[in-house]
């Protein structure tokens, strides 16, 4: 490497004197905390004073959250001693489509008040194993061409190996492994046995619902939108008809499939399944207090995995 | 033809006086038969020069042969075919090949090489980590930010070089008579040009000089440009060539371009089959600055970058500081701990995964079931892993240091602190990556001369003939030798007997003897009767003495290589190269005139006077002028009294030269002028005289001395002047008589005084040389001076065979002071616990007082004298020694200090291991060491002993090319931009004006970096490796499977933006302390090198792990396991803890808030929100799987996870 070493203009020592500023002679104003048992321990107080009423205001939050769980991984079957999980058998292969009905009781000892959520839990299920989070296709979930599915959703990407094939819709395996149990809720008193009315919407983020997830045009006719492509593996039914009552809460935009869609960040976790409405007696302030049932149509394998379901 | 004809004039003026002088002169001029018939005698003389012998058997292979291009047709039109042009491209790249050369060049890293196969992992479909483009993110912003930096830089190289190649000169066009000078390009010039260069203007290539305004054919260059040296340099004409435009009936052969600057050798050969010899001081280097002289003419011989000064310039030098090698150690550490996360995460995920049997499952993707497929699928998450946490490796670290380094250097260069009011040159970082090595410097070697002392001497005492006297001391002013009112009353009164007579007869036997000898047609001072020669019996011991001191002044003003300078010059010739008449410049520059005569009537008694010249004599342009100068010439005190006042401006190589000629001068014994060949004096009697300068022996390191051979004007024998070191001269005296002995013996004692003063000591010597053994001597050194090969052995032997049987003058003591500030500088490094040694090559009483004045020994330091002869009993000595040190209880006070001379030294250095060993035991032992008469060789030895056996950080500090090795081979050198030139600057990696300044860099500067630079690595360990280990404990709760939480831009992002910017805030404004109690307790600089221990990197990863435990458990404890947390969620949740937590951690760190801490915090949380807003609003399907779409926003709205945050920062801190 050459440098030129030949200077044209003789140096200017005016130029080269350097400027008096602050800055350059790292004057600038400065604080210099000194960190000594006097400045330190009351600072500590300081700030444990403040953190008091955010835990008391915690405290007073967390326990007027009222919370209900019930596990129903071994319920038994509605038609026989049998429990639903050795119905349905022990993976997803085997089950495939069987449902079994279980109800379980419960008793609510004090009220729930308005507003009340579902969720299901399950655990032991790991929704972030990396190749799980990577098996998803966005674009085909945001309705632009249901027939061309990413690779990412090897091997629920088409019905033959290697992109041969009629491609899944919704594609990849954590649709393919969604959760599939339904609930009723029944209010039991003594003369009553009273559905527990829910909304299935409202269940996922709003943006998820409005920007990410879109159905294919033609949005009015969705079986012919999902043309050319075929349920899931493991699916029941098409897309198109996760939600037959509802148009807006159909094929992608479904709000279950939203809300499973957003992977748990743990592999014990909860995603909120329905909203109870508050619409009819005795249920406006909530959910009294009293025994309740609820109804499960159990789709769902957790045997293999060793997980459970909950009720919440 | 004016050079020809003014050559001529001198020659056959010279050959008039003496013949046999003349034969010896190598002249080629053609047009003169007589001289023609001379020059062949000359040839065959020369046929015993081995370069005479190697260019006439042909054009041997390391010659290159240059034709003037005026006559290149007549050659063939192929000569010169080959030599580089003179346009220079320094720059690396073109505009075409920067994408490829530069990308190579950055491959040859290993930081970026270890992005590249992280990217290339990172293509393998099924580790995948990242999106492709993604990953790519750090490798093209390091790339394209350090592309952007070369390019930036090649661009101003670009710049410079257009300049220079730019550059106007005039080169002789058009050949035969139609010729004239033209204005052209430096970068049309092309080797066998002639060129033709005014005062002041640079040398455009490597020029042969063949004419000179100058009657003499000598010129001056200034080399700053090339060596930073001020001095003038003296190059003459290559002897013979004739009017160069007009005939140009020549080649030259010369070496091929290498890059030794001082070496040159060649031939300049005839049409008609003459050579002349052309060496060194023939060739004008490109670069130069023209000095002294009206206009040369010349011959390119090397062009652009064949020219030596190209050739010479090296690239940066590349330090790695100690720091920097412990941070690689612990980088080292960080891929042992990212390979065994790697292979945690690699075989938990397979192990998890075989645990759960063959059952499908529903979130495994099917198969990856099967057993075999189990050591696969490790193999994978494995690899995964690597780029996953990718950010263990802190590879922006490197970036950020060099930026850091930047901002350091930046500061250290402008503070106002270090600046010398004199010069306003202020400390000048060269090397930019070692800033911190100054923060943990244990040893410190100084050189005395210039480094501890000011460098510029004052003449204060000197000892004649036995008798010595000193300069009155005046207190309270700065003293100056020149200046006449401190002259010895007694001495000044004995130099004012001076007369030309007195010199030229001499009172001593073999003098007295020469000058009867004199033929009387060659004695022009044969009318004046001299005191000794009229009364030849008179040679009494007074007498003898006078006369001692006499030439004692004498040799002072001519024994040395001052130049006498500074007059206006003017040039004929303008800058588009039309010659003006005389007439016009003469009425337009009338000034310039009157001192241009003026300074011509110094060369009145030159016979040969260019023409123009003579031409404004003869048309008496201002006769008054020349009148009034002559008349002082003979106005005997009143005109030294006046000449003082316009004392001749010198200019030496070296402050000693200059400071015994200015003593002359105060004492009446002015130097005058100095040429190629003569030397006048003006005596105190204010009659001038002539001596001609037959040789000069050159001060080499060897000798030690310097020598000119002269002979006075009119008488005929020579006479050899030498001054050097005492050792150097009083092992060649003749001491035959007792009055010489105890000359000797008295100088000696004097000498020893001079020492003790801390003065130093030059003894000065002349011996008379017979005329016969001068005839004997002077073939050798001809050959010497002329030879190609071997040429300063051959120059030293000649030296050494005529300097030899010398009398002893006397001697002088010139006073060097101390710097300003040095002693206390010198106690302050000593309280920073740093170990200063002294190393000089002045005498031991010199140096062992200048050691005691500035504070390296201290007054109660016992002194331990190391100066055996031999390896054994310098082996014993040390045993010795090291047994007192032991033994003795208690202690002195003050310590022991090691004084060792340079052949002791020598041994130590000589035996290697034992010896050594010994040595450095023993000085590890002793407070200060003091090394003198060391060689420059040796000062490199020293510190490369001390460096390696003791394993410390060494610093060098010096000003002169005799330091250069020691500032080379220490860790940190340090130049002085001192009196001795700039090689010791251009060697160094910090350049300061003043030796105090060295305290404040050190103590303060050296500090601050080192503890800032220190803190910010172990920031960035801290800060990547805890980021990293979140990453990794989620790994716990994903089946080790490799999916991270975190969104891969914030992952790719978090080190490049979201937490670069506070570290370099805090490695460029940070400071633990002020500067002013920095300085004022030095030892805080020696906790400071406690700043980065081994175990801070490890204290460092355990507060990590720490801190990582909490930002990623704290969350989730507040969530869990009564809400819906999506993954997503979780990772920016985690991020912005992490930024949280790392920020805050680095408020904790940070010792002193500046805006500027202030600002990069503010601005790096702002960009994390910004980028996470960002990517949150827009990324719909970009960056699949995770798609952040809105989850930022999602997160940012639940007061929650704000709290969540804030839990995780208190805990975490």
């Amino acid at each position: 490497m050459y440098y030129n070493n030949i200077r044209f203009l003789s140096a200017d020592t005016e130029a080269r004197k350097p400027s008096d500023s602050n800055f350059k002679q790292q004057r600038l104003p400065a604080w210099q905390p000194i960190l000594t048992a006097g400045t330190v321990l009351p600072m500590f107080f300081v700030i444990g004073i403040l953190f008091i009423p955010i835990g008391i205001g915690l405290l007073v939050t967390s326990n007027n959250v009222v919370e209900h769980i019930e596990d129903y991984t071994d319920c038994n079957s509605e038609s026989g001693n049998r429990t639903c999980a050795d119905i349905i058998g022990p993976d997803m292969v085997s089950s495939n489509g069987s449902t079994c009905i279980c109800r379980i009781r419960f008793k609510l000892a004090i009220e729930m008040p308005a507003p009340v959520y579902i969720y299901y839990g399950l655990t032991n299920f790991y929704q972030n194993h990396r190749r799980y989070v990577k098996s998803r296709d966005d674009n085909q979930l945001l309705g632009k061409d249901v027939t061309k599915v990413s690779k990412d959703c090897a091997p629920f990407d088409t019905t033959e190996p290697d992109g041969q094939g009629t491609p899944y819709a919704p594609c990849g395996a954590i649709a393919n492994s969604m959760f599939s149990d339904s609930f009723d809720l029944f209010f039991e008193n003594e003369e009553n046995h009273t559905n527990v009315k829910v909304d299935n919407t409202g269940i996922a983020w709003p943006t998820d619902k409005n920007a990410k997830f879109d159905n294919p045009e033609p949005k009015n006719d969705l079986p012919t939108a999902f043309m050319g492509t075929v349920k899931p593996l493991y699916w029941s039914q098409p897309v198109y008809e996760l939600d037959a009552k509802n148009p807006a809460n159909n094929g992608y935009k479904n709000e279950d499939l939203i809300v499973w869609m957003r992977t748990a960040a743990l592999p014990n976790f909860r995603k909120l399944h329905r909203r109870v409405k508050h619409t009819d007696s005795p249920f406006q302030k909530g959910l009294p207090s009293g025994d309740y049932t609820v109804r499960i149509q159990y789709s769902y394998p957790v045997k293999s995995f060793q997980g459970t379901k909950t009720f919440i | 033809m004016s050079s020809t004809e003014s050559a001529l004039h001198r020659d056959s003026a010279v050959a008039n006086r003496e013949p046999e002088y003349i034969n010896s002169l190598e002249v080629c001029i053609i047009g003169s038969a007589r001289c023609r018939g001379r020059l062949r005698t000359v040839k065959s003389a020369e046929t015993g020069c081995p370069l005479a012998r190697r260019t006439s058997s042909g054009a041997a292979r390391d010659t290159r042969v240059v034709v003037p291009n005026t006559r290149r047709a007549a050659a063939g039109g192929r000569a010169n075919a080959g030599c580089a042009g003179n346009a220079i491209k320094t720059t690396k790249y073109t505009l075409l090949t920067f994408l490829p050369k530069n990308l190579f060049e950055q491959f040859h890293r290993f930081a970026n090489l270890y992005f590249v196969f992280i990217v290339a992992l990172n293509w393998m479909p099924s580790i995948n980590a990242f999106g492709k483009e993604v990953a790519m993110i750090p490798v093209v912003v390091v790339l394209t930010v350090t592309a952007v930096k070369d390019a930036y830089e090649d661009y101003r190289r670009h710049l410079s070089d257009e300049r220079i190649n730019g550059a106007p000169c005039r080169v002789f066009r058009g050949g035969g008579g139609g010729g004239r000078y033209v204005r052209e390009h430096w970068r049309d010039v092309r080797v066998g040009d002639v060129v033709h260069l005014s005062c002041d203007e640079v040398i455009p290539a490597d020029v042969l000089l063949l004419r000179c305004s100058n009657a003499r054919g000598v010129c001056y260059v200034e080399t700053t440009n090339l060596d930073g040296e001020s001095n003038l340099k003296r190059r003459r004409v290559a002897r013979g060539p004739p009017d160069v435009v007009a005939a140009a009936q020549f080649i030259v052969e010369c070496d091929t371009p290498n890059n030794q600057i001082d070496r040159f050798g060649g031939a300049v050969a005839h049409t008609d089959g003459r050579r002349v010899a052309v060496g060194n001081d023939n060739l004008l280097l490109r670069g130069c600055v023209l000095k002294n002289t009206d206009y040369v003419e010349g011959v390119v011989v090397y062009a652009g970058h064949e020219t030596k000064a190209m050739l010479n310039n090296g690239g940066p030098r590349y330090k790695r500081s100690r720091l920097e090698r412990h941070m690689n150690r612990d980088v080292v550490w960080c891929v042992a701990l990212l390979l065994l996360l790697c292979v945690a995460g690699g075989a938990g995920s397979a192990l998890w995964l075989g645990s759960h049997g063959d059952a499908e499952l529903p979130f495994v993707p099917p198969g990856s079931e099967e057993r075999d497929a189990l050591a696969r699928h490790g193999v994978q998450v494995f690899l995964t892993s690597i780029i996953l946490y990718q950010l263990m490796i802190p590879l922006s670290l490197y970036v950020s240091m060099e930026l850091v380094k930047l901002g350091q250097v930046y500061f250290i260069d402008r503070d106002a602190a270090m600046r010398d009011a004199r010069t306003g040159c202020g400390v000048e970082c060269r090397a930019l990556n070692i800033t911190e090595d100054l923060g943990v410097v244990e040893h410190v070697f100084c050189d005395k001369t210039g480094t501890l002392t000011e460098n510029d001497m004052v003449f204060k005492k000197c000892t004649v003939g036995g008798a010595a006297f000193a300069q009155r001391e005046r207190e309270g002013e700065k003293v100056k030798g020149k200046n006449r009112d401190d002259v010895d009353p007694a001495l000044y009164s004995t130099v004012r007997g001076i007369t030309k007579d007195t010199l030229a007869g001499g009172s001593f036997p073999e003098k007295r003897a020469a000058a009867d000898r004199m033929p009387p047609g060659w004695d022009p001072l044969q009318s004046g009767i001299s005191p000794s020669r009229s009364d030849p019996d008179g040679s009494d011991r007074d007498d003898a003495w006078r006369h001692d001191v006499q030439e004692f002044f004498v040799a002072m003003a001519i024994c040395n290589t001052v130049v006498v300078s500074k007059h206006p010059h003017r040039d004929r010739m303008d800058a588009s190269g039309v010659v003006h008449d005389d007439d016009d410049v003469a009425t337009t520059t009338t000034t310039t005139t009157t001192t241009t005569t003026k300074f011509e009537s110094h060369f009145g008694f030159m016979p040969a006077i260019p023409r123009f010249i003579k031409r404004f004599k003869s048309s008496g342009k201002d006769p008054v002028v020349t009148e009034s100068y002559r008349k002082n010439d003979d106005d005997g005190i009143a005109a030294v009294a006046a000449d003082n006042d316009e004392a001749p401006y010198y200019e030496a190589e070296s402050p000693d030269e200059l400071a015994l000629v200015q003593a002359a001068c105060a004492y009446g014994v002015t130097l005058l002028q100095r040429t190629d060949d003569a030397v006048r004096v003006r005596l105190p009697d204010g009659s001038r005289v002539t001596f001609d300068l037959l040789h000069v022996l050159p001060f080499d390191a060897a000798r030690r001395r310097m020598s000119v051979v002269v002979r006075a004007a009119g008488t005929r024998d020579p006479v050899l002047y030498c001054k050097g070191a005492d050792s150097a001269v009083m092992t060649k005296l003749r001491a035959d008589s007792r009055h010489a002995r105890r000359v000797v013996d008295a100088t000696m004692h004097h000498l020893d005084g001079y020492a003790r003063e801390g003065l130093r000591t030059l003894c000065v010597a002349r011996r008379a040389l017979d005329p016969d053994e001068y005839a004997a001597w002077r073939p050798a050194q001809r050959a010497a001076e002329t030879a190609v090969a071997g040429r300063e052995g051959a120059l030293l032997r000649a030296a050494c065979a005529a300097e030899t049987e010398m009398r002893l003058l006397g001697a002088t003591g010139v006073e060097d002071r101390l710097q300003e500030g040095v002693p206390a500088c010198i106690s302050a490094l000593r309280a920073a616990r740093i170990n200063v040694w002294l190393i000089t090559g002045d005498k031991r009483e010199t140096a062992v007082n200048v050691a005691y004045s500035s504070r390296v020994f201290a007054a109660d330091m016992k002194l331990l004298h190391l100066n055996a002869c031999t390896a054994e009993a310098a082996a014993l000595q040390m045993r010795a020694y090291a047994e007192e040190i032991a033994e003795s209880t208690p202690a002195p006070p003050g310590g022991y200090a090691l004084v060792v001379d340079g052949h002791a030294l020598a041994l130590a250095l000589d035996r290697g291991g034992d010896a050594g060993a010994a040595f450095v035991e023993l000085a590890s032992r002793c407070a200060a060491v003091l090394c003198c008469r060391v060689s420059p060789l040796q000062k490199g030895a020293v510190v490369r002993l001390v460096k390696d056996s003791l394993g410390v950080l060494t610093l060098a500090v010096g000003d002169g090319a005799n330091d250069v090795t020691m500032i080379r081979t220490a860790d940190v050198g340090v130049g002085i931009a001192g009196q001795e030139g700039m090689q010791a600057v251009m060697a160094s990696d910090f350049a300061m004006p003043r030796f105090r300044h060295l305290a404040r860099l050190l103590l303060v500067h050296g500090h601050w970096c080192h503890d800032r630079l220190a803190r910010m690595i172990l920031y960035f360990f801290y800060k990547n490796a805890s980021y990293v280990f979140v990453l990794f404990l989620y790994q716990f709760h994903c089946m080790f499977s490799g999916q991270v939480m975190v969104d891969q831009i914030y992952l790719i992002l978090y080190s490049l933006l979201f937490t670069a910017l506070q570290p370099l805030a805090v490695g460029v404004f940070d400071r633990d302390a002020s500067p002013e109690l920095l300085l004022a307790r030095p030892r805080l600089y020696a906790s400071g090198a406690t700043a980065y221990r081994p175990g801070s990197f490890w204290l460092n990863i355990l507060d990590a792990v720490y801190q990582s435990v909490v930002v990623f458990y704290v969350p989730l404890a507040a969530f869990s396991p009564s809400d819906a947390l999506g993954m997503w969620e979780l990772g920016t949740l985690s991020t912005t803890a992490c930024v949280c937590v790392h920020t805050a951690h680095l408020g904790v760190e940070t010792r002193s808030w500046t805006a500027a801490h202030a600002a990069s915090i503010a601005a790096s949380v702002a960009v994390y929100a910004a980028v996470a807003l960002l990517v949150s609003s827009i990324c719909l399907t970009c960056n699949p799987p995770s798609n952040p779409y809105w989850v930022t926003m999602h997160v940012a709205a639940r007061p929650a996870h704000w709290f969540a945050v804030t839990a995780a920062v208190v805990a975490a801190l």
